[in-house]
């Protein structure tokens, strides 16, 4: 099977290990960057501050948090979408939110998916691993991005 | 028509003068031209003697040189003086060339040529050379004896000598050449400058003509035009000299004076002046100075065909070099039109004047009628108005007489010449205005008066009878006014008290209206502040279940992979604790669900449409029967209508109530539910829901639509309690109602009302 780059962007550290281990059951983890806010996952697209070294080339797949500390989901979005580079990158909205607004407006800065965590852990693995089969593996992402096979 | 005189005199002088200056550059040219040819016959006289001389100097050497050879030879017959003479006879030529001189052949002028007179200079040499070796030889002749031979070197200084003057010819032909040449060049320039001045002259001359000719048609036109004004105008001019003879007279001079052209030329001008006025005009024109050349008046004459006319005069004085003066010309005009014109300009001005007297009289005096309180006023301020206007106004008097009451500005005079006028008040007479002088004056149109002035006496009574009429109708209206005004004063008065009262009771009206206003505001405020808390919970609602999901959905799996990595260790017990920290987890996810939803129903905007209420019903049963496939429920659907709402909240509305109804009937083998419509009020639609459920207990009717209020434990049927208050709430927000009726064990039934007019919003 083939498997390419997955950036995850979460703040909350106990989500970051929920949703690490429900790729883990899918043996997807080790293809997952972390970002922990919306700079840092900026930073990480960019290749600026710390992440200067890192090898040319584009996530082949965003899973973005709305509500994080400093820069937010929506922003990083619209930032996302307004760069030449960047802007093919799927990018899925993975939130507890289910308010209307954040969804029209995550679609209107033209976001690829919008998932409600589910509360229930095993409907959150079913949910992982469902978009991580499709984005991951079904789905074929645009031109310039990083493959790596395993 | 000194002018055109002036010009004409002036043009035959510049004529000779250019004849002059013409006639004296060609004598002066000529006399150049003389002159040359006298230096040339000059020179001619001066070059023949000098050819002569030079011939004679070498003739008269060789007769002494052949005479002294002869006589040395032993000729006896010659005398040695006469060579001597002979040698003489040379040189003298030689040095009249050089000097000057005269003898019988001629006169000798000494040539200036330096060339020639250096030669002329060698060969008086060579003469006194030859006359020295002459002389040595005859003395040495003398001692030896004559008879003896010349010697060589003698001739060869003869020889020389000629030699010497042969050059001497040559030299002097070619300085007489010379001069010549230089003598033909001055008279070819001589004729040169004559050619040349010959043809500026002319174009000078043809210029000149030209301008001239031009000048003359110029005068001639000059002459035409002044000639055609003169004969042509109708004012009279005449010219004549200083003893009053006639030298010119126009066509209208000629016409005026009655006569021809030839009688008046030659006559004398002041015998045309009347007689009355020949001494001042005569005197007038005598006195005419340089400094005032010109003077005018006018006078009236009485023409041949007996007319009296008025004439206006301009005598000017023409004067010679000294101020003496040699003529005069005289221009009339008949001013008798603009005489009259004036006398009627005058007649004009006086006739306004008096009209304006009049006017002014008549306006003051409507004046006084209007603005006067009483007739006695008016009176005695139109009596002051009237003299004044009248011809004599020192003289004249008025006075006004009305029943037995007089009006005058001063005593009253009878005098014989007065006019009046009489006042009619309603067509009867009732006195009169009269007008009174208090002296004689000159007859005037009517007796004393003229007839405008009888005409304006007539006017003034008309005025004054209309003005009394008028102040005797007001007098009696105002005694009714009066009377009229007290009825109204008291009816006034009762009014007065009437719209007290009724403004009392007005104000108690507007204290009433103005707390209710006051409430009523208060009621708005309190309203909105309703509004804004009922927000700000809402919003509060939303966060708080939000930011408390996260941690659920961490509990709920972290709880999970608890039970996972412990389900070989841990004992029953410890199994069925973490089993109900995960059932509890998944409640309260279920909890916040509904508390989001419903908090949702309060905030998001209603975005209604026309919908199909039957359609939504349906779409809505079959989502509830889906999940409960294993149930046996007849349904019973009435037909319904369309209906303007918001389709998203009105599913939830049907999809709460129908997914009760669904619930709370799982105990019944035969479910039934039946939707329909029930009859409400007007303008409403009334939908309800009816079940044959567990039902509920009247009492708790209150409590049904409340949040989080439940009559059922969670364990007899799941439920969080929000479902049916988010149901009113949403009928609430579309304007209806909600209401509901059952009995324990009988089923319920709920309603909710939407109102039918389509809202526009």
């Amino acid at each position: 099977m083939e498997l390419r780059r997955i950036l995850l962007v979460e703040d909350n550290t106990h989500d970051v290990e929920l949703t690490l281990t429900a790729f883990k059951r899918h043996n997807l983890a080790n293809e997952v960057m972390l970002a922990r806010d919306g700079e840092e996952a900026l930073d990480l697209l960019h290749r600026r501050g710390k992440f200067e070294a890192l090898p040319n080339g584009n996530p082949e797949l965003i899973l973005l948090d709305l509500k994080m500390p400093k820069v937010d989901g929506l922003e990083v979005l619209q930032q996302i979408r307004a760069d030449e580079k960047l802007k093919l990158i799927p990018v899925i909205i993975l939130t507890t939110s289910r308010e209307e607004q954040d969804i029209i407006r995550s679609y209107e800065l033209g976001v690829n998916a919008y998932v409600v965590k589910p509360v229930d852990f095993k409907q959150f693995v079913e949910a992982v691993r469902e978009i991580g089969l499709f984005w991951a593996v079904l789905n074929e992402p645009p031109p310039g991005s990083q493959k790596r096979s395993k | 028509m000194t002018a055109p005189h002036k010009v004409s005199a002036q043009s035959p002088l510049a004529r000779r003068g250019l004849i002059l200056l013409v006639v004296g550059l060609g004598l002066l040219v000529a006399g150049f031209m003389v002159y040359s040819l006298y230096v040339g016959s000059l020179m001619t006289k001066r070059y023949t003697p000098l050819a002569d001389a030079a011939v004679e100097i070498k003739f008269e050497a060789t007769i002494g040189h052949l005479w002294f050879e002869e006589i040395i030879s032993g000729d006896k017959s010659k005398d040695i003086a006469t060579v001597w003479e002979h040698l003489d006879q040379s040189a003298w030529y030689a040095r009249a060339m050089l000097e000057g001189g005269d003898n019988p052949e001629g006169v000798f002028v000494p040539h200036r040529d330096p060339a020639l007179r250096r030669e002329i200079e060698d060969v008086q040499a060579k003469i006194s050379d030859f006359r020295a070796i002459a002389e040595e030889r005859w003395a040495a002749a003398h001692q030896s004896g004559i008879g003896s031979d010349i010697d060589q070197r003698f001739d060869a200084v003869f020889e020389d000598f000629l030699d010497q003057a042969d050059d001497m010819e040559t030299a002097l032909q070619g300085a007489t050449v010379r001069v010549s040449r230089r003598i033909r060049i001055v008279q070819s320039l001589v004729i040169a400058l004559f050619l040349g001045l010959s043809i500026i002259i002319g174009i000078v001359f043809r210029r000149y003509e030209r301008r001239q000719a031009l000048d003359t048609v110029a005068l001639h036109e000059s002459e035409e035009r002044y000639r055609t004004v003169a004969e042509e105008t109708p004012v009279l001019i005449c010219r004549f000299l200083t003893g009053g003879d006639i030298t010119y007279a126009n066509e209208a001079c000629c016409k005026y004076f009655t006569k021809t052209y030839d009688e008046l030329v030659g006559s004398s001008f002041f015998s045309l002046i009347p007689e009355a006025d020949r001494e001042t005009v005569m005197a007038d024109i005598f006195a005419l100075t340089v400094d005032s050349p010109n003077r005018s008046y006018e006078h009236q004459v009485i023409a041949p065909n007996g007319e009296i006319r008025w004439q206006h005069w301009i005598n000017r004085a023409q004067f010679d070099a000294q101020g003496r003066p040699v003529a005069y010309q005289s221009i009339g005009e008949d001013i008798t039109k603009r005489r009259q014109g004036e006398a009627e300009r005058e007649r004009l001005l006086q006739a306004t004047m008096n009209r304006t007297k009049k006017l002014q009289c008549t306006y003051s005096m409507s004046e006084s009628v209007c603005t006067r309180e009483t007739l006695e006023e008016v009176f005695e301020e139109v009596v002051a108005l009237i003299p004044p206007v009248w011809y004599y106004p020192e003289i004249t008097r008025a006075r006004i007489r009305l029943d037995k009451e007089e009006y005058v500005s001063e005593p009253f005079e009878d005098t014989p010449w007065k006019q009046s006028a009489d006042l009619v008040v309603h067509g009867e007479p009732r006195g009169s205005v009269e007008v009174y002088l208090l002296d004689e004056c000159p007859e005037r149109d009517e007796g004393p008066f003229l007839t405008e002035e009888r005409a304006l006496l007539e006017g003034i009574a008309r005025i004054l009878s209309k003005a009394t009429e008028h102040h005797e109708a007001k007098e009696e209206l105002e005694k009714h006014s009066e009377h009229v005004e007290n009825l109204v004063r008291e009816h006034t008065i009762q009014l007065d008290t009437q719209i007290a009262e009724s403004e009392k009771l007005n104000s108690a009206m507007v204290n009433v209206m103005e707390d209710l206003r006051a409430s009523n505001v208060k009621l708005e405020d309190a309203g909105r502040e309703l509004l804004a808390s009922n927000k700000e919970l809402d919003a509060f609602v939303y966060s708080v279940s939000h930011d408390l999901r996260a941690p659920l959905r961490h509990i709920a799996g972290f709880v999970d992979l608890l039970k996972e990595s412990t389900a070989d260790s841990l004992d029953s017990t410890g199994q069925r604790h973490l089993n109900i920290i995960s059932e509890s987890t998944e409640r309260m996810g279920y909890l916040i669900d509904d508390l989001l939803a419903f908090s949702r129903g309060g905030r998001e905007e209603l975005h209604k449409t026309d919908l199909d209420l039957q359609e939504l019903i349906k779409e809505v049963v079959r989502e509830v029967v889906e999940q409960a496939k294993d149930r046996d429920i007849a349904w019973d659907i009435e037909a319904l209508c369309e209906v303007h709402a918001d389709r998203a909240m009105l599913r939830q509305v049907l999809f709460n109530l129908i997914d009760n109804a669904v619930k709370y009937t799982r105990e019944r083998k035969q479910a039934r539910i039946e939707i329909g419509r029930a009859p409400g009020e007007e303008n409403e639609l009334v939908v309800f829901v009816r079940d044959n459920g567990v039902g509920f207990d009247m009492q708790y009717i209150d409590k049904l639509f409340g949040v989080f209020q439940r009559l059922h434990s969670a364990e007899e049927f799941e439920g969080t309690g929000v479902g049916l208050a988010n149901v009113r709430r949403i009928i609430h927000r579309h304007s209806g109602r909600t209401w509901a009726e059952g009995k324990v064990g009988e089923g319920a039934t709920f309603y909710f009302s939407l109102p039918c007019e389509v809202e526009e919003e």
